[in-house]
């Protein structure tokens, strides 16, 4: 099969899920449900990554201003009345080079470097408001685990941290009529307990195509400051952020 | 990142029609009972909440008939009740208009880029593809406008966003989705530099606060039963406040159709004032202090004890306009709107009550740059001490999430000030007399940890009292003191301490 032709079907296919989802409601599983509700999301995540990483006494600038980055992410969750639990996952990776600082490191000197980022958070979250409406805001807290890995070329060798940190945020999904919803969400992190601060925001469009089954365009920013100055790892102005490519099945 | 460059005129033209032209009265509402603010209304410099206002809380102001000659005319000459025409008087919306609202978003993202472009010459125009597949690869960036243009221009601007939803049936959470999508649509894609997450944010939050309250202060300007001259003044007087409301009722040929007006067009309850008075910045280390007079316009929506239906059901708006003295006419702007609330406790002397409440604040003045938009449970008390007084306190703990603070060491950003997140503390406590008099307490603190801008966490602190005394029928006179506390801790620079009082005479003259 050509690759146009495959092309060419799965634009049907998503046109034709897209059309029959537009005859229903998106319903409102995320809108307030007072009895039990699951979700779960898988995304392609085209990420990118900005930041300085100070290993040390060295210093090598991270960032691609040329590519997105191919990653994956995904988010359970699962709860009854106006409290869940929700589970996320993702990670990206950059490799690239980058100027690199430090001394006795001659000035312009560049570096490849294969900088990973790896979260995790297990949240709980609690509805305000009444159910069966169009739309639910719900606030948030728990844990969020961190992992950031870079590897430098040659003998600058690797390095790694790990840290788990307070998260505390807000969400609100509104069905916007039709098959389409919305989801808006942020949060504040770290507190000096793991990383210094994080920020972070989000917003997602989605479209219920067939059943419980929904797609989803999602853009997402999130700034971490780690590392008091003269700590031996920081990760100083570090953002991860990217376009998110979401299926969702939920219930 | 300069998306409302191209509605600044506009801008000036509705701040001048809030200070003016508000609005139309609660003739409709049934004014009973005691009511009180979310925030109670501000002084001092970065003005959280002072509850010095004459009009927070004050029962028998509740309670007072309306004033046919206040201020603004508020029921038109020609308001006689018009017969109904036999069909077609129904008025938008039924359900929700999809394709004019993204018109009209349409438009608010082209106008602006076209006015950039073609106008003002401004280089950030000149977008093209190679800049959208820039943007769209690099994301977002922190940028380097102005403290007035990213904390009060954008969210006027994201307030168009939300107002063309809301004015084309959708409801408060989903035009709020419009005002997010607006944003990021223009970052991305309406200017050739990088889009700014601080834009983003503080258009969409802001903007929805800023939108809502629009909305709500056009629909109470708006007579669907009005006819003739008056009826026009109101049009446009709406218009000018709400200008996508506005529009959406021009291009469906609602400025002239006669019909029923919607059943919430007015709070429950209301209540402003007007302040006229003199302010005296002190010495903190900075150049020079102001002193001079100022102006300020202060409305209270519904009441934070009794209306928990929808989000802005209860919220409190203040500005205030400076003169010479200060770097910025319009150096004060505080709302603080009820996205929740419920009740906790109701006895026979007291009442407790929550919120979940949204809160835009901007400060513009010469001694302090802040602001923003934050979130905040909010734990409101009243307690019956006698017949005639009554004693109310306030609790806030706070989110801020989009956050500025000027900056001694910002220079490498362009900006004089830094951008972050952090939390926040308001609490308020007040005695007020059935007469309208009252005295209170208040302390606010705001700490901001630093994403953008010379590294490190600014401590913000108000404190001050404040009291008012009615003089003759709605006419009294009150005084402020507070003192404004910014000590910035930066990671790379000498620390800085700043110490600021502020003390405020005032007249005031209350309408409901």
């Amino acid at each position: 099969m050509r690759r146009g032709n495959v092309g060419r079907r799965v634009a049907v296919a998503v046109l034709l899920l897209a059309v029959t989802g537009g005859a229903e409601e998106a319903l409102a599983q995320d809108a307030g449900n007072p009895d039990s509700f699951w979700r779960a999301s898988a995304y392609l995540w085209f990420a990118n990554i900005d930041g300085i990483n100070y290993l040390g006494d060295s210093t090598v600038v991270v960032g691609d201003t040329a590519s997105l980055h191919a990653s994956f992410a995904g988010e359970i969750q699962a709860g009854r009345g106006r409290f869940r639990g929700v589970a996320r996952f993702s990670t990206t990776s950059l490799a690239n080079s980058g100027p690199l600082d430090g001394p006795g490191v001659p000035n312009g000197t560049e570096i490849d470097y294969d900088f990973s980022w790896t979260t995790a958070e297990l949240l709980a979250a609690w509805q305000l408001g009444r159910f069966q409406s169009d739309h639910a805001f719900k606030l948030f807290a728990g844990l969020r685990y961190v992992h950031q890995g870079q590897d430098l070329s040659g003998s600058a060798g690797s390095y790694s941290q790990d840290w788990l940190e307070p998260v505390a945020g807000a969400e609100y999904f509104v069905e916007m009529g039709g098959p389409f919803w919305v989801a808006i969400d942020g949060d504040l992190g770290g507190f000096l307990f793991g990383s210094e601060f994080t920020m972070r925001v989000g917003a997602e469009l989605g479209i219920r195509v067939a059943g419980p089954v929904h797609l989803s365009l999602a853009y997402d920013y999130l700034q971490t400051e780690y590392g008091e100055k003269g700590a031996a790892y920081r990760w100083d102005e570090g953002v991860s952020q990217g376009w998110f490519f979401g299926l969702t099945v939920k219930r | 990142m300069s998306a409302a460059r191209g509605l600044r005129a506009l801008l000036a033209i509705l701040v001048a029609c809030l200070a003016t032209a508000w609005p139309a009265q609660a003739q409709e509402a049934s004014q009973t009972g005691d009511r009180s603010g979310l925030l109670g209304l501000t002084d001092g410099a970065f003005g959280m909440a002072a509850d010095d206002s004459p009009l927070t809380g004050t029962p028998p102001l509740a309670l007072r008939p309306l004033d046919p000659s206040g201020p603004i005319p508020l029921q038109p000459a020609s308001a006689t009740p018009a017969p109904l025409p036999q069909d077609d008087n129904s008025f938008c919306c039924d359900r929700t208009h999809f394709w004019p609202t993204m018109g009209e978003v349409g438009i608010l993202l082209v106008v602006p880029w076209f006015f950039n472009r073609h106008v003002s010459d401004d280089s950030t125009a000149l977008v093209t593809f190679d800049s959208w597949k820039r943007n769209v690869v690099q994301g977002m960036e922190w940028d380097r406008d102005a403290f007035q243009t990213n904390m009060w221009a954008h969210p006027y601007h994201g307030a168009m966003y939300f107002n063309s939803a809301r004015g084309n049936g959708y409801d408060f959470w989903q035009s709020s989705a419009f005002s997010w999508g607006g944003s990021f649509l223009w970052e991305m894609f309406g200017e050739a530099n990088r889009p700014a997450v601080n834009d983003w944010m503080a258009t969409a939050l802001g903007g929805v606060a800023l939108g809502e309250t629009l909305h709500r202060f056009s629909t109470m300007i708006w007579d669907n039963s009005a006819t003739g001259f008056g009826r026009t003044m109101r049009e446009l007087g709406g218009f000018l406040v709400n200008p996508m409301g506005g529009f959406n009722r021009l291009v469906r040929g609602e400025w002239t159709k006669v019909g029923e007006n919607p059943d919430d067009r007015f709070p429950r309850t209301s209540a402003g004032s007007l302040r006229l008075g003199y302010r005296n910045v002190g010495d903190g280390g900075r150049a020079q202090p102001s002193q001079g007079g100022f102006f300020s316009f202060d409305y209270l929506y519904g009441d934070a004890f009794t209306d928990f239906g929808k989000p802005f059901d209860a919220f409190e708006f203040t500005a205030q306009l400076y003169g010479d003295n200060e770097k910025q006419n319009i150096g004060l702007a505080h709302l603080t709107a009820s996205l929740y609330g419920t009740e906790l406790k109701r006895t026979e002397k007291a009442d407790h009550v929550f919120h979940f409440a949204q809160h835009f604040d901007y400060v513009n003045i010469e001694t302090l740059e802040t602001g923003g938009s934050s979130l905040s449970a909010t734990f409101l008390s009243r307690w019956e001490l006698s017949e005639s007084w009554n004693l109310h306190t306030r609790f806030e703990p706070s989110a801020l999430l989009i956050w500025g603070v000027n900056s001694e060491y910002s220079d490498f950003t362009l900006r004089d000030y830094d951008f972050g997140s952090g939390a926040g503390l308001r609490a308020h406590v007040t005695l007020r007399n059935a007469s309208g008099a009252n005295v209170g307490l208040s302390y606010l603190f705001f700490w901001q940890h630093t994403l953008n801008g010379a590294v490190g966490d600014h401590l913000l602190q108000l404190g001050g009292v404040q009291g008012f005394v009615p003089v003759y029928k709605r006419m009294g006179l009150g005084a402020t003191w507070f003192l404004n506390v910014r000590d910035s801790y930066y990671r790379d620079y000498p620390d800085v301490f700043r110490r600021n009082p502020e003390f405020r005479i005032f007249a005031a003259y209350s309408f409901e």
